[in-house]
C-alpha cells in the first residue's frame, strides 16, 4: 500500500475514532436519561404507599399536638421510619437511618433509602416537614444496568458499522484521486529514469580534455541538472515504493561509500566552489547499501544546497557514526524538531519538495540509527548519524 | 468574694425569672393559659425563629388580623423589647417540643 493510501487509512481511523467518541457521548447521555427515567418510575410506584404512611404519621402527631404534648409517644412502624423537622430544617424528632435530607425535593433516593417529604397543612408540634423513609431493594438498578449494557453495545456496534460504511462512501472519490495521482507519479518517475541515466552515462564517456573549456562548463551544467533530476527520481521512488523495496543487509565500509557519494556530488559542489574536507576513521555499518547511500545523498545534497558560495563541507567518520557539517544558512533552534516532517521546507530559496530529511529519518528508523542535529543560524549545520556499539 | 457570688446568683435568679414575673401572674389572673397559646403559635409558625418573631411582633404591635388567641379583647402589653425577648426565650425553653418527644 502506498504512503498516500496509508495516510488516507489514518484519516479514516481518526474520523472513526471521533465518530465513536461522539457516539459514546450520546450513549452516555441517553443511558443517564434512561437511568433517571427508570428511577423516577420506581420512586413514583412507591408514592401512594408513602402518602398513606405520611397521613398516618400526621394523624398521630396531630393527636400529640392537641394533647399539648401530654401524650408524647412518637409513632413507630415496622415497614417505614419517619421524622419531623421544623420550618428552619431543625430536627424535632427522628427515627430515620440517614440524616441526609434534601428539603428541596419531595421524593428522592439517598443511598439505599427512599425519602418522601410531606408538608402538613398545619404544623403540628411545629413540624413543617414530615419525612418518611423506606428501604429500596435496588433490584431495578441491576435491570437498568443490564439493559444499558446490552442495548448500549448493540447501538455502539450499529453506529460503528454505519460510520465505517459512510466514511468509506464519502472517501471513495478521494481514494480514487489519490490512486490516480500515485499511478501517475509512478509512471512519470519510471519514464524519467531512462533518459536521465542515458544523459549521465553519455556525459561520463566524454573526454573533457579534448574539448574547449567553454563546452566543458556547459557539459558540467548538464551533468549537474541530470544528477539533480536523478536524485529527485530516487527520492520519489523511495518514498512511493520503500515498503516494496527489500533490504539487503551487508557490511558497509562507510568511508568508501561516503567517498563514492562525494564523487557523485563533486560537479555540483564545484559549481558552488565548495571544498570538502574528509576526516576518516575506520567506520562500518551493517545495513542496506542502497538505502544508506540514499541517506548520505540527501545529507550531502542539503549540505551543498544550503551552503554559502565558496563554503566548506566537513565530513567526519568514527567507529560508531559519521557527521556532515556545512557552513551554510543554519536552522533556527525552534525549527530543528520539525525538519523531519514530510514536505516541510524551512528555506524556499532552493528547489526541492521537502522530502529529503523525511527519507533520512525513515531510513534511520529502519536501521536503528540516531540522527542528531546541531546548528547555528548563518554559521553551520552539523548532522551526526550514529549507531549503537556492537 | 462572698458578696460577689451572692450578687451573681441574684442576677441569674432575676434573669431566669423574667417570664414568671412579667407574664405568668397576669395570665393566671386573667385565666389565659400560656401553654395552649404556645402550641397555637407552633401550629402556624413552626420554628423557634418563626414562633418568637410572630409573638414579639404581636406583643409589641398588636394587630387583630394576626391574632391567634381569639378569646377576650386584645390586650396591649406594656413591656419593653429587652424584657420581652428574655421572657420569650424562657417561654420557648419551657414549652418547646424538641427533646420532649419519646
Amino acid at each position: 500500500m502506498d504512503i498516500n493510501l496509508l495516510s488516507e487509512k489514518k484519516s479514516l481511523l481518526s474520523f472513526l475514532g471521533l465518530y465513536i467518541f461522539l457516539t459514546l457521548i450520546i450513549l452516555s447521555l441517553s443511558s443517564f436519561m434512561y437511568y433517571r427515567f427508570q428511577k423516577e418510575i420506581v420512586l413514583s410506584s412507591h408514592l401512594p404507599k408513602l402518602q398513606e404512611y405520611a397521613k398516618d404519621v400526621i394523624h398521630r402527631i396531630r393527636q400529640m399536638h392537641e394533647s399539648l404534648l401530654e401524650d408524647n409517644y412518637y409513632p413507630r412502624y415496622s415497614n417505614f421510619r419517619s421524622a419531623i423537622y421544623d420550618a428552619d430544617h431543625v430536627r424535632i424528632f427522628s427515627l430515620l437511618q440517614t440524616d441526609r435530607i434534601d428539603f428541596s425535593s419531595v421524593l428522592y433516593k439517598v443511598g439505599d433509602k427512599i425519602h418522601f417529604i410531606k408538608e402538613p397543612e398545619l404544623y403540628y408540634l411545629g413540624a413543617k416537614y414530615v419525612i418518611i423513609e423506606i428501604e429500596d431493594d435496588e433490584a431495578w438498578i441491576t435491570a437498568v444496568y443490564k439493559n444499558i449494557f446490552t442495548f448500549g453495545s448493540l447501538f455502539l456496534l450499529f453506529m460503528a458499522g454505519l460510520g465505517y460504511f459512510l466514511v468509506k462512501l464519502f472517501l471513495r472519490p478521494m481514494k480514487n484521486s489519490i490512486l490516480l495521482l500515485n499511478n501517475f507519479i509512478k509512471d512519470t518517475t519510471h519514464e524519467l529514469n531512462t533518459p536521465v541515466s542515458t544523459i549521465l552515462a553519455n556525459i561520463e564517456t566524454i573526454d573533457k580534455s579534448q574539448i574547449p573549456p567553454k563546452i566543458v562548463k556547459k557539459i558540467d551544467r548538464i551533468d549537474i541538472a541530470a544528477r539533480t533530476i536523478s536524485h529527485i527520481y530516487k527520492d520519489l521512488t523511495y518514498l512511493l515504493l520503500h515498503e516494496k523495496i527489500p533490504s539487503t543487509i551487508e557490511q558497509i565500509d562507510i568511508n568508501t561509500l561516503l567517498e563514492q557519494r562525494v564523487e557523485y556530488f563533486k560537479t555540483l559542489a564545484d559549481s558552488k566552489k565548495i571544498t570538502i574536507e574528509f576526516h576518516k576513521a575506520p567506520s562500518t555499518l551493517k545495513a542496506d547499501r542502497k538505502k544508506i547511500a540514499r541517506l548520505i545523498d540527501n545529507l550531502l545534497s542539503n549540505a551543498i544546497k544550503y551552503n554559502k558560495l565558496g563554503g566548506k563541507i566537513i565530513i567526519t567518520t568514527s567507529k560508531e557514526g559519521f557527521s556532515i557539517q556545512d557552513t551554510g544558512v543554519g536552522i533556527p533552534k525552534e525549527k530543528i524538531d520539525e525538519i523531519f516532517t514530510r514536505y516541510l521546507r524551512l528555506n524556499s530559496s532552493e528547489g526541492g519538495f521537502g522530502i529529503g530529511l523525511h527519507i533520512v529519518s525513515m531510513i534511520a528508523k529502519e536501521f536503528g540509527l540516531s540522527i542528531d542535529i546541531d546548528s547555528k543560524v548563518d554559521k553551520y549545520t552539523k548532522v551526526s548519524v550514529t549507531w549503537p556499539k556492537k | 468574694m462572698a458578696k460577689k457570688i451572692a450578687l451573681l446568683f441574684l442576677c441569674l435568679t432575676l434573669y431566669a425569672d423574667t417570664f414568671d414575673r412579667a407574664c405568668v401572674p397576669c395570665h393566671q389572673r386573667r385565666g389565659v393559659a400560656l401553654k395552649p397559646i404556645f402550641f397555637d403559635y407552633l401550629l402556624y409558625y413552626s420554628s423557634e425563629r418563626g414562633v418568637k418573631g410572630a409573638m414579639r411582633e404581636f406583643l409589641l404591635r398588636p394587630d387583630p388580623k394576626k391574632r391567634l388567641y381569639k378569646k377576650g379583647p386584645i390586650y396591649r402589653h406594656r413591656i419593653d423589647p429587652g424584657t420581652l425577648q428574655k421572657a420569650l426565650d424562657e417561654y420557648w425553653e419551657r414549652y418547646k417540643v424538641i427533646g420532649k418527644i419519646k
